[in-house]
């Protein structure tokens, strides 16, 4: 803090001596936390151990032993559950504080151990048989049970990105596009089903008290997934494009009122950027085939570019001024 | 030849002052609405989504502009044209702050990065060839772009103009052929060691409160520059892209000592002078600085398997970290391990979202022959499930 600053306010009479002396007392003795930065520093740790554990196990499956690492492996991965079931709290449902730092990272570490053991029994002695679909949805059972049971956002999303999986499709913010064929029908359907069913299991945790700190969680995969599946419809489904526009402006119209009543930014900017994507899909098709060889037309399209982007800009300010106390 | 009016930007300090001073409970926080009140800004400055949005789109509006206008002229006169643009940049830059009040809105971002490509691409395109290009250029840029940060007190221009000058430094060295490759690290030390003082005398003036931002940014730019501008790893290896056709030469055995001894101890040393100085950040970069010298020792003598030294230090880091938390639960030497923020913002959800990216994909690595999008879904028949 800048205690030349405070000074001016004393000045202009706004704070009184005494205030200005216990900031300049705070600024010289009180201590700095180091709060967060231990706790990035631990999620750096834990990743680096179960990165390296995971690929110690992977490429040393055949000399280390398999009884031997399935052993070591359900010993950790006990060790952390026995753990935080002595400490935790029980199951509530509104937030449930950690009762020490160290918990939260358990619930984390014992779900990262679990995968890999799971994994591991699958690989090795085939622990879900041909059945493949029972390896994602057994840890997708546990992982959201542990997410809601000990009250932990990281698990629910793996558990999110597990149900993903499960229905067959990646669906981490980088990967979403990276990793998923949007060609094919079946992952379309899914991602769209999906989507409802996320942005669903957020209002109703909103709407019930359940778990009312999770909705964020859910919206997000939501918002990111329909959208994408959505305007991935219209491209692949080319005769229908207009339904398939209709439905998703109906629906971004939701989730754009959704936006403003959660007070969020995040999610008020992206439902902007993706509306604006799919109706700029629409308008340009249109463009194009109005008039396929001109010139003309590519000056109307980098027109209307422009003075869309330019509308758009002043659309995300206005808004932006009505949204207030927002979070992420 | 501030953009923004003084008392203004000294006004945004002072919000930011009375809402750190609530967040310690120093004030109250109708106290804190009173200051608010009573120092009124009236500059934009979003949120960081909405800005990123803005700043996007910003891209998008100053790319299409120049394909129209680049295709009615057929692109016959580039250097007219990017002289153009630049003015154009430059007025709607001048209206957005000026009328509309912009203040770090991400549209203010872009046009002064667009200004800078411009000028320098027109500049570079009507010189006749033989000149330096690189180094003409890095001077545009460190020049423009400081000229931004003091006018506009813009952190990012502070951050490009500092990366300008050092990448100056690079292409100068490279006149000066194999001698240059002894010297350039130490110009480079000099040269962060100069930034960092200048900082530090104009920080604390309160004239200079609207810049402080940008003042402390160069600071741990520069703390940071001069760590790696004596690193063993980016000397030895770097040195030899940046500066062609020298010989392999190895370096003389004392100046690699030398390199080592500075790679290794300076870290220590920003380590310890932000424990010192109660100073989190340089706390924070000295942790970077000794990171970067483990991998650069171990890029010299491997000792253990990427995997082992991956599994090792994340044991020896949560062991450390934890033991950190237990023994900083009293404050010991100004440091604490307790939220001291009174309304802590929720981070909650973020964590969520990195949590995801960083560990959700895992399971998927470990089940090689589980091939998502065809086989557990359609194979499965786990569709039917529902």
């Amino acid at each position: 803090m800048n205690i030349s600053l405070f000074k001016k306010i004393n000045d202009d009479g706004l704070i009184d001596a005494a205030t200005l002396h216990n900031i300049e007392t705070h600024e010289k003795t009180a201590p700095v936390s180091v709060y967060s930065d231990l706790l990035i520093v631990l999620y750096a740790g834990i990743f680096l151990l179960t990165t390296g554990l995971g690929i110690i196990i992977y490429k040393n499956m055949d000399s280390i032993g398999h009884t031997a690492i399935v052993i070591a492996l359900a010993i950790g991965c006990l060790g952390c559950f026995y753990y935080v079931l002595q400490k935790s709290p029980g199951f509530r449902l509104t937030k449930v504080e950690s009762p020490n730092v160290l918990y939260d990272y358990i619930v984390l570490l014992g779900c990262l151990l679990l995968l890999i053991l799971l994994g591991y029994l699958q690989v090795q002695y085939g622990l879900f048989g041909n059945r493949l679909g029972m390896a994602t949805f057994v840890p997708m059972v546990v992982l959201f049970v542990t997410a809601y049971y000990f009250d932990h956002i990281g698990v629910l999303s793996m558990a999110i990105t597990n149900l993903a999986a499960w229905v067959g499709i990646s669906i981490t913010p980088l990967r979403l596009l990276k990793d998923n064929n949007f060609n094919s029908h079946t992952i379309i359907f899914s991602g769209v089903f999906l989507s409802i069913v996320l942005i669903a299991a957020a209002l109703l945790s909103e709407q019930k008290n359940f778990k009312k700190h999770f909705a964020f969680t859910y919206k997000n995969f939501g918002y990111h997934l329909f959208f994408v599946a959505a305007i991935a419809a219209m491209v692949v489904f080319n005769s229908l494009y207009l339904v398939v526009f209709i439905f998703l402006v109906a629906a971004g119209f939701f989730l754009y009122k959704l936006a403003l009543k959660s007070h969020s930014f995040y999610l008020f900017v992206i439902t902007a950027l993706y509306l604006y994507a799919a109706l700029s899909y629409v308008i340009i098709k249109n463009l194009v085939s109005f008039d396929r060889q001109g010139e003309a037309m590519i000056y109307l399209i980098l027109m209307y570019l422009i003075a869309s982007a330019i509308g758009l800009v002043m659309f995300i300010m206005k808004n932006n001024k009505t949204i207030k106390n927002a979070g992420l | 030849m501030l953009a923004y009016s003084t008392t203004t930007l000294e006004n945004l300090a002072i919000h930011e002052a009375a809402e750190e001073a609530a967040d310690f409970n120093l004030i109250s926080s109708q106290k804190e609405t009173e200051i608010k009140a009573q120092y009124a800004v009236d500059l934009y400055s979003p949120n960081i989504f909405v800005r990123i949005g803005l700043g996007l789109l910003t891209v998008f509006i100053v790319l299409a502009s120049v394909g129209l206008v680049g295709l009615m002229t057929n692109f016959s006169a580039p250097v007219f044209l990017m002289l153009l643009f630049a003015a154009g940049c430059f007025a709607l830059l001048s209206y957005i702050t000026g009328t509309r009040k912009h203040f770090s809105s991400g549209v203010d971002h872009v046009l002064m990065v667009a200004i800078i490509i411009f000028i320098t691409a027109a500049l570079l395109q009507m010189l006749p060839q033989g000149i330096n290009d690189d180094l003409l250029a890095s001077v545009l840029v460190a020049m423009i772009s400081l000229v931004f940060f003091l006018s506009f007190a813009d952190s990012i221009m502070a951050i490009v103009s500092f990366v300008a000058m050092a990448a100056f430094i690079v292409n100068f060295g490279k006149y000066f052929g194999t001698s240059s490759k002894l010297i350039l690290p130490f110009i480079m030390m000099v040269f962060a060691a100069g930034v960092y003082v200048v900082c530090r005398r104009t920080k604390s003036d309160r004239k200079n409160v609207y810049y402080s931002k940008g003042l402390r940014l160069l600071e741990l730019l520069s703390v940071l520059t001069f760590y790696v501008a004596g690193n063993y790893y980016v000397v030895n290896k770097l040195s030899n892209q940046i500066i062609p056709g020298t010989p392999n030469a190895l370096l003389p055995q004392l100046y690699q000592y030398f390199l080592w001894a500075f790679t290794l101890v300076v870290p220590l040393i920003y380590l310890a002078a932000g424990i010192k100085y109660k100073d989190v950040l340089l706390c924070r970069l000295g942790i970077l600085c000794i990171a970067l010298t483990i991998l650069t020792y171990r890029y010299y003598y491997s000792i253990l398997s990427p995997e082992a030294a991956m599994l090792l230090s994340g044991v020896l880091i949560c062991i450390a970290a934890y033991l950190l938390t237990r023994f900083l639960k009293q404050p010991k030497a100004g440091f604490i391990f307790k939220n001291l923020n009174r309304r802590k913002k929720d981070t909650a959800n973020l964590e969520g979202v990195i949590i995801a990216e960083t560990f959700g994909h895992r399971q998927t690595s470990s089940q090689p022959e589980t091939t998502f999008g065809g086989g557990s879904f359609g194979g499965a028949g786990a569709g039917d499930r529902y």
